[in-house]
């Protein structure tokens, strides 16, 4: 009687391992009731809208000038560092860790200088500093002129791979 | 020991945690490296670091701003997956339902499978089955292999949810066989099979296949010994002591159901009559395994019954006496974790160690957390449903501090404005003033002149006005020396006068015909002077508008920014005080759900306690009687 009585808790104590797999299976988050949902949700407009504010405020649309960093190298270069240069005067020093660059190899862009610029010639220059084909020390400086209009002004900094030259490329794309 | 069987479980439990994730992931791959729109992918440098709160602003902000100029499924697609991964199902299904309604969708298989595949995720997760079920079988044959086995699985899990057998059956054949989504669907629809009690030796068949597996990760092994230890307790049930003791010993002895096993193999040899094996058995569980585990507690108190059915009472009532005092420690250990998640230092330890981290560790993978914790409540930490409340907690937190970094930034905004209405006043008023206003009009007029006379140049092919300085001064001379030549009268023709009207006719016709040739060029050159300066005035013009639109229009933005700056501080007040509420309810919930946790083991120990007492007492009382 007492064994069996026994194996019945752990049947039930088995079972309950068998549902927590199950449950583990399950996927994603459940437990979020519709309150935080709509808390969450609010944030994230308020978030937007103070962004735009923010923007629109210190970037004006005619002197807003932003430069974004891509990567597509095939495993030709690893980013470790960019330094930006704008005029001869830096205005980004930006270090990778390893998620960052990570998500750029991934297929991700990263917004890495936002300012503001007056209309006219300008010239931009871009230092990347990383590991390059057999895991060498590898520096590459990329240069050039832009014409500032009166829109906004967005530049791609563009790290590609050579592959039949087994080099990594960098361009800079002026986006209209 | 206790680690390596943690390990299996944080691994389990993370990989079942980043499903959606992994999955939205995938259905960006394809697109690696061909992202044309700078905003989408800023979003996806985010998305690809797990910050779904900012992946999920950069789109937004996009979608206001417009700029989101190509790839306008992927994007929708993207905010869809997102919104589900950050737990906002309703917003994921509006944006699923409505990409799947629009027409331009529908061109794209590859996805608007994925659509229809995260829009079932979406439901099953709301508890939708139905529409879980009809979405995910809407799905039709472009995903890739890996997600279309998932798809199967949740398919399989659905149809078990809804209690349709023989649906959730066909799934498992869909499935590839070395598939681990299929390993969980087996184990899944064995147990359903075995708690309902229908189709008994199919799902013991079921269980059989998977415990024969070729299991090559900690994941298949674990999911192996489960099987095992399932068809043993089955058999044990079965009164097959034999099978089951035959499978209790092909479960590994440092898994995840290490306990489970020994404690199980102990009762199926004391069934057979065998007990110094059974004692072995649980002696090597007490032994081996965490102290706190109930599966040694279940074993301390079934070591001395067995030596009581030996007939060695006084080794039983020693046993008996172990038991109890353990159960006492036991039960004071507790009271400590109980007096712990009551404690601010539970609350610590649950919050991320950096408050702009955004993408805190998750809370089962932290090194420093409460031993006792550990000890007493290793499954519960290790539940989806923990991670999950704390993954909750942790998100309002960011929400908090987002909000905190907003209401400090916003002086910043007011400066800013200020800023530029001072220069507003000062510069703009003086560069649209007056005098520069004069002198731009009559740079204008000056222009208008110079491009009238151009044109009238051309039009009468006038090309002595486009005479250099020394040809001018040569049009002079011999204009002079025509005068003087027609002031000759006849009576003084000499030869001297007939020389000089043949130089003049001369250097009159080399004169022009140098004009002439020249005319060509120097017209065109002029015409692009007079194209250069047309163009600066009109740049100079659009300025000069562009300025005057400033300057009219500035007051009035000026004025909606400063409504937009008190709006947004009235709504970050609003907020926070929200978000200070629910991080309270949210720590309250959290708290709740460990202590009753707790509880279930406290009273499981109570009771063990309770009966080794009352068995140590019946047993004294026996051996008091007999003497």
């Amino acid at each position: 009687m007492r064994i069996s009585t026994l194996l019945f808790i752990l049947f039930g104590l088995l079972f309950s391992e068998v549902i927590l797999a199950e449950d583990k299976a399950a996927g994603e988050t459940q437990g979020v009731n519709r309150e935080i949902e709509e808390l969450k949700n609010e944030v994230l407009e308020l978030n937007r809208d103070l962004f735009i504010l923010e923007e629109d405020l210190l970037f004006s649309a005619n002197t807003q000038m932003s430069v974004f960093i891509s990567v597509d190298v095939a495993g030709l270069f690893e980013l470790d560092s960019v330094s930006l240069k704008i005029d001869d005067k830096v205005v980004s020093n930006y270090l990778y860790t390893a998620r960052e660059a990570g998500s750029l190899n991934k297929g991700g862009i990263q917004r890495l200088y936002i300012g503001n610029l007056t209309s006219g010639e300008h010239e931009i220059t871009a230092f990347f500093i990383g590991k390059g084909p057999s895991n060498r020390d590898f520096k590459r400086a990329v240069s050039q002129e832009i014409e500032k209009t009166e829109n906004a002004k967005f530049v791609e900094l563009k790290i590609t791979g050579d592959i039949s030259k087994e080099q990594p490329d960098f361009i800079v794309k002026v986006w209209e | 020991m206790i680690f390596s069987k943690l390990n299996i479980f944080v691994r389990t439990t993370v990989l079942m945690l980043g499903c959606i994730i992994s999955l939205t992931v995938c259905a960006e791959e394809k697109n690696l490296h061909k992202v044309e729109d700078l905003a989408y992918g800023v979003s996806l440098y985010d998305f690809y670091q797990g910050k779904y709160f900012s992946s999920i602003t950069d789109l937004l902000v996009a979608q206001q701003k417009q700029s989101l100029l190509k790839d306008k499924n992927n994007p929708q697609l993207l905010l869809g997956g997102l919104y589900l991964s950050y737990g906002l199902y309703s917003k994921s299904s509006d944006v699923f339902e409505e990409l799947l309604a629009s027409d331009a969708f529908n061109a794209s298989p590859e996805v608007r499978d994925r659509a229809w595949y995260l829009l079932g995720k979406n439901y099953y997760e709301n508890e939708m089955l139905d529409e879980a079920g009809k979405s995910l079988l809407k799905v039709e044959d472009s995903l890739q292999k890996k997600d279309e086995e998932e798809r199967l699985y949740w398919l399989n899990t659905v149809f078990l949810k809804k209690h349709d057998i023989v649906s959730a059956v066909d799934m498992l054949y869909k499935m590839q066989n070395r598939s681990i989504w299929r390993y969980y669907a087996v184990f899944n629809t064995a147990t359903y099979l075995i708690r309902a009690e229908t189709y008994p030796d199919y799902a013991r068949q079921l269980l059989l296949d998977l415990s024969l597996i070729e299991a090559n990760d900690s994941e298949e092994k674990l999911l192996v010994d489960k099987a095992n230890l399932a068809l043993a307790y089955i058999l044990l049930k079965n009164n097959n002591q034999q099978e089951a003791i035959r499978h209790f010993l092909k479960i590994r002895t440092n898994g995840g159901v290490t306990s489970e096993a020994l404690l199980g193999l102990g009762w199926a040899q004391y069934r057979d009559k065998n007990y110094d094996d059974s004692i072995a058995s649980w002696m090597n569980l007490v032994s081996t395994q965490t102290k706190s585990d109930l599966m040694v507690q279940e074993a301390l108190i079934s070591i001395p019954y067995v030596f009581e059915k030996m007939q060695d009472n006084d080794q039983a009532l020693y046993l008996y006496g172990l038991a109890i005092e353990g159960y006492k420690v036991q039960i004071d250990e507790t009271k400590k974790l109980v007096d712990y998640i009551n404690s601010e230092q539970f609350i610590a330890q649950i919050s991320p160690a950096n408050m702009s981290d955004e993408v805190p560790p998750l809370f089962s993978s932290v090194k420093d957390v409460n031993p006792l914790m550990y000890r007493y409540l290793s499954k519960f930490i290790f539940s989806k449903e923990f991670n999950a409340s704390v993954q909750s907690y942790q998100q309002i937190k960011y929400l908090g501090y987002k909000l905190d970094r907003w209401q400090y930034s916003m002086p910043s905004l007011q400066m800013m404005l200020s800023e530029k209405r001072s220069t507003y006043k000062n510069k703009l008023t003086k560069t649209l003033g007056d005098d520069s206003l004069k002198q731009v009009k009559e740079l204008i007029a000056r222009k208008n002149t110079l491009l009238t006379k151009v044109n009238k140049i051309e039009s009468n092919e006038n090309f002595y006005a486009l005479a250099e300085q020394k040809e001018s001064e040569y049009i002079e001379v011999l204009s002079a020396v025509k005068t003087a030549l027609v002031d000759v009268p006849f009576e003084s023709e000499n030869s001297d006068v007939v020389e000089l009207r043949f130089k003049y006719r001369l250097m009159q016709g080399l004169l022009k015909w140098r004009l002439e040739t020249e005319y060509p060029v120097r017209l065109w050159q002029l015409k692009k002077a007079t194209k250069k300066l047309d163009d600066t005035t009109k740049n100079m013009q659009s300025r000069l508008a562009s300025l005057k639109h400033v300057f009219k229009s500035a007051p009035k933005e000026f004025a909606e920014f400063d409504a937009r700056i008190v709006n947004k501080e009235e709504q970050i007040n609003q907020l926070k005080s929200r978000v200070k509420n629910e991080l309270i309810k949210q720590q309250q919930r959290i708290r709740a759900a460990a202590l009753s946790a707790l509880e279930v083991h406290r009273n499981q120990i109570r009771l063990y306690h309770d009966r080794a007492s009352y068995a140590k007492a019946r047993l004294y009382d026996s051996m008091m009687m007999k003497e």
